[in-house]
């Protein structure tokens, strides 16, 4: 399965993009493999509580998971998922 | 006059008879208005609605907001409004750098010009004093050599700006802009044509910090500093917009800020990612991800960036300054790679070549010419030549042909040329096929395919200067949870929800704050700020209030002008073709949105009533 990252993110996975072997079939089981493997990268995805940080994106195939089913969203291989960090979103103060 | 941060000096212009006079604020319409946008256009509204674009009686109003110029950060806004001739719509477009500042620190609240000149002119403003100087020696060069004769640069190294047409407005391209230091652009709505019709080459301004407003000793100081600290804090701790800095090896830190790091086109990857990047013409609304990173912000910082300059008080520094280092445009420096152009004249044209990019952005700084127009008339040309509707085509991807049709708009130098410079509605329609023409009210479309962010397709459709992201920015909340998640490609509640970014925009650019401060900030800052500089009293509610005042200040003059509900639409394309990608199967249901839309504004039919316009107080 291949992961794309983007902006401040690319750093911290070392590239455009990962390969995870033998994946998951959850994007949340996906990101806690993904978040072991990579140094720094849970901050980046996760609060303390484990839920996935406001304007962090996480998608698959084009659609944000908070419009589907969250960290329980199915993927399989051949998924396209990508990860932003916030891009053009703001502080909690709105 | 008791309100802070005005000059409380306007001048008014008349080109024909070549007369200047000087006014103060009206303190009511200032009240009601709040300066900038909003205040322009009730300017605007006074010179009639009904006038002709292109006649010498329309007005081309400069007009600074109550902030402009002082510590308030980001604080560098300047608003053009004018009656487009693109549009025949009312129009503001805003500019940053540092012109504005300095047209406040030089003593002006406005310069509104009317008339036109017999020969070229400038404009000359200095210490409170507007004089109307010969412009023959400058007349057919382009900004970047106008910008230099006046010995003004491009950052803050000097006391002198330069707000110039190139020779775009000079030779009547509807689309023409305005830009102050080289690059920084009022893109939209034609405010370069009309500027180009009177005559007027270029306003140039000198002022120093010594003319800024700063607040009273005492209590009123310690409460603008507290409303400045905190707005200042939020911005420097937004993962947006915090200021971005980078380690020994060149890579960035950490808490660096995206749009800081990257630029406007940081957006590149995330908008193509969910199916909303027009493509070919909007013919789909998703490219590959890799022409999609081949311009993004990220392949610019990795590749080519050389310098990351700002505007007046601002610590952004969104803008990224390239160079391009190999092929014909080996050698180019030019700043201003920002999303909108890196997309019209990207995957809207089938183009995946940044230096093609880089390259034409320059000839529109350079020529005067709307970014966002010029690679939505080029890909309407593409798609006419694949449909075989023209004798001299135009193929998809061709950078060495979008180069030579942006400069022969530019100059009018080809019968093609000519026939685009009218802008992409009008071309279309000469070549009898209006319906590959991507515009709303007769501007082109911005970077947000109404298939795949549906609160844009009713954004788009009901702004008052024509086809724009600007007015109600829907991306915030449909892409990143702003102020509160809704799915792109839902329908439903989008009304209501661009209702309240619109108003809150019309707000701040009348302040007038640059807009990417809301991904920071929000009313409450908004409120204190203007509390603490104007001295009156502002709630969140009070922004709110006087946002929509606004809006419907400015639909009450198109109304005027003859637009109603039937001119709030969308190119038949989005609403009968399907998008591609995660928007496969998706229309833009414009419709139902907008009904939901016109309930929460009080309209009928596009039309904002009297009941309305008393209840908001904009006629008695």
């Amino acid at each position: 399965m291949q992961i794309r990252f983007y902006a401040t993110l690319r750093p911290i996975v070392g590239g455009r993009s990962v390969e995870l072997s033998d994946p998951p079939d959850t994007i949340g089981a996906v990101l806690e493999r993904l978040a072991d493997d990579y140094d720094g990268l849970r901050a980046q995805l996760f609060d303390d509580d484990g839920t996935v940080r406001r304007f962090v994106a996480i998608m698959v195939d084009g659609r944000d998971i908070r419009h589907v089913e969250g960290l329980q969203s199915r993927v399989n291989p051949d998924s396209e998922l990508d990860i932003f960090p916030p891009v053009a979103g703001g502080s909690e103060h709105h | 006059m008791a309100l802070g941060g005005f000059a409380n000096r306007v001048a008014r212009v008349n080109l024909t008879d070549r007369s200047v006079s000087y006014e103060g604020i009206n303190e009511d319409d200032a009240r009601k208005y709040i300066g900038a946008r909003g205040l322009g256009v009730k300017y605007l509204l006074d010179n009639g609605a009904d006038v002709d674009p292109s006649s010498p009686d329309n007005m081309l109003a400069l007009v600074n907001g109550p902030l402009t110029g002082t510590e308030v950060t980001m604080s560098g806004r300047l608003a053009f409004v004018t009656k487009s001739p693109l549009t025949g719509t009312v129009t503001d477009s805003h500019m940053g750098g540092w012109s504005a500042a300095r047209l406040r620190w030089a003593g002006f609240d406005a310069v509104l010009i009317t008339g036109k000149a017999n020969s070229p002119v400038y404009l000359e403003v200095e210490n409170g004093e507007v004089a109307i100087r010969d412009a023959s020696e400058i007349w057919g060069k382009g900004i970047h050599d106008t910008v230099a004769h006046f010995g003004s640069d491009s950052g803050n190294k000097t006391d002198v700006s330069v707000m110039s047409i190139g020779q775009a407005g000079e030779n009547g391209v509807l689309f023409a802009s305005f830009l102050n230091e080289d690059d920084r652009a009022a893109g939209r709505g034609g405010t370069g044509a009309v500027a180009g019709m009177k005559n007027l080459k270029c306003v140039v301004v000198r002022g120093t910090r010594e003319g800024r407003w700063r607040p009273e000793q005492g209590e009123k100081r310690q409460a603008f500093r507290e409303a400045q600290g905190a707005h200042l804090k939020l911005i420097m701790e937004s993962p947006v917009t915090a200021p971005s800095s980078v380690n020994d090896d060149g890579s960035l830190k950490e808490g660096s800020g995206a749009l800081s790091a990257f630029g406007t086109n940081v957006l590149m990857n995330a908008v193509n990612a969910v199916g909303g990047l027009g493509t070919k013409n909007s013919q789909a609304t998703q490219t590959t991800p890799e022409a999609a990173n081949a311009v993004s912000g990220e392949t610019m910082r990795d590749d080519f960036l050389t310098a990351e300059p700002t505007c007046h008080a601002c610590p952004v520094a969104c803008k990224k300054e390239v160079e391009i280092t190999e092929g014909p445009h080996a050698g180019l420096k030019m700043e201003s790679f920002e999303y909108e152009p890196a997309w019209s004249l990207g995957a809207n044209c089938g183009n995946d070549d940044p230096a093609v990019i880089a390259k034409v952005i320059d000839q529109c700084n350079d020529y005067g010419m709307d970014a966002i127009e010029i690679g939505n008339v080029i890909s309407m040309y593409m798609e006419a030549s694949e449909r075989g509707y023209v004798d001299t085509p135009l193929d998809w991807g061709d950078g060495a042909g979008m180069v030579r049709v942006a400069e022969e708009m530019a100059m009018g130098s080809s019968s093609i040329g000519q026939t685009l410079a009218q802008g992409t509605a009008k071309a279309a329609a000469a070549w009898g096929h209006p319906e590959i023409s991507m515009t709303v009210k007769g501007q082109a479309v911005p970077a947000y395919d109404p298939r795949g962010i549906k609160g844009e397709g009713l954004g788009y459709a009901t702004s008052n200067r024509g086809a724009c992201h600007l007015r109600g920015y829907t991306p915030a909340s449909e892409l990143l949870g702003i102020p509160v998640q809704t799915d792109p490609l839902e329908w439903d509640g989008k009304g209501p929800l661009l209702k309240i970014f619109q108003d809150l925009h019309a707000f701040s650019d009348s302040l007038d704050l640059c807009k990417f401060s809301a991904f920071a900030v929000g009313a409450p800052e908004y409120a204190a700020l203007y509390e603490t500089v104007v001295g009156l009293p502002m709630s969140e509610e009070d922004v709110m209030v006087a946002g929509e005042r606004i809006y419907n200040l400015e639909r009450y003059y198109n109304n005027l002008a003859g637009f109603d509900g039937s001119d709030d639409s969308l190119p038949e394309r989005f609403l009968t073709e399907p998008g591609s990608g995660p928007a496969e199967g998706h229309v833009c249901e414009l419709d139902q949105m907008k009904e939901q839309y016109y309930d929460a504004r009080g309209w009928d039919d596009g039309v904002v009533g009297e009941a309305k316009l008393r209840e908001l107080e904009i006629i008695a």
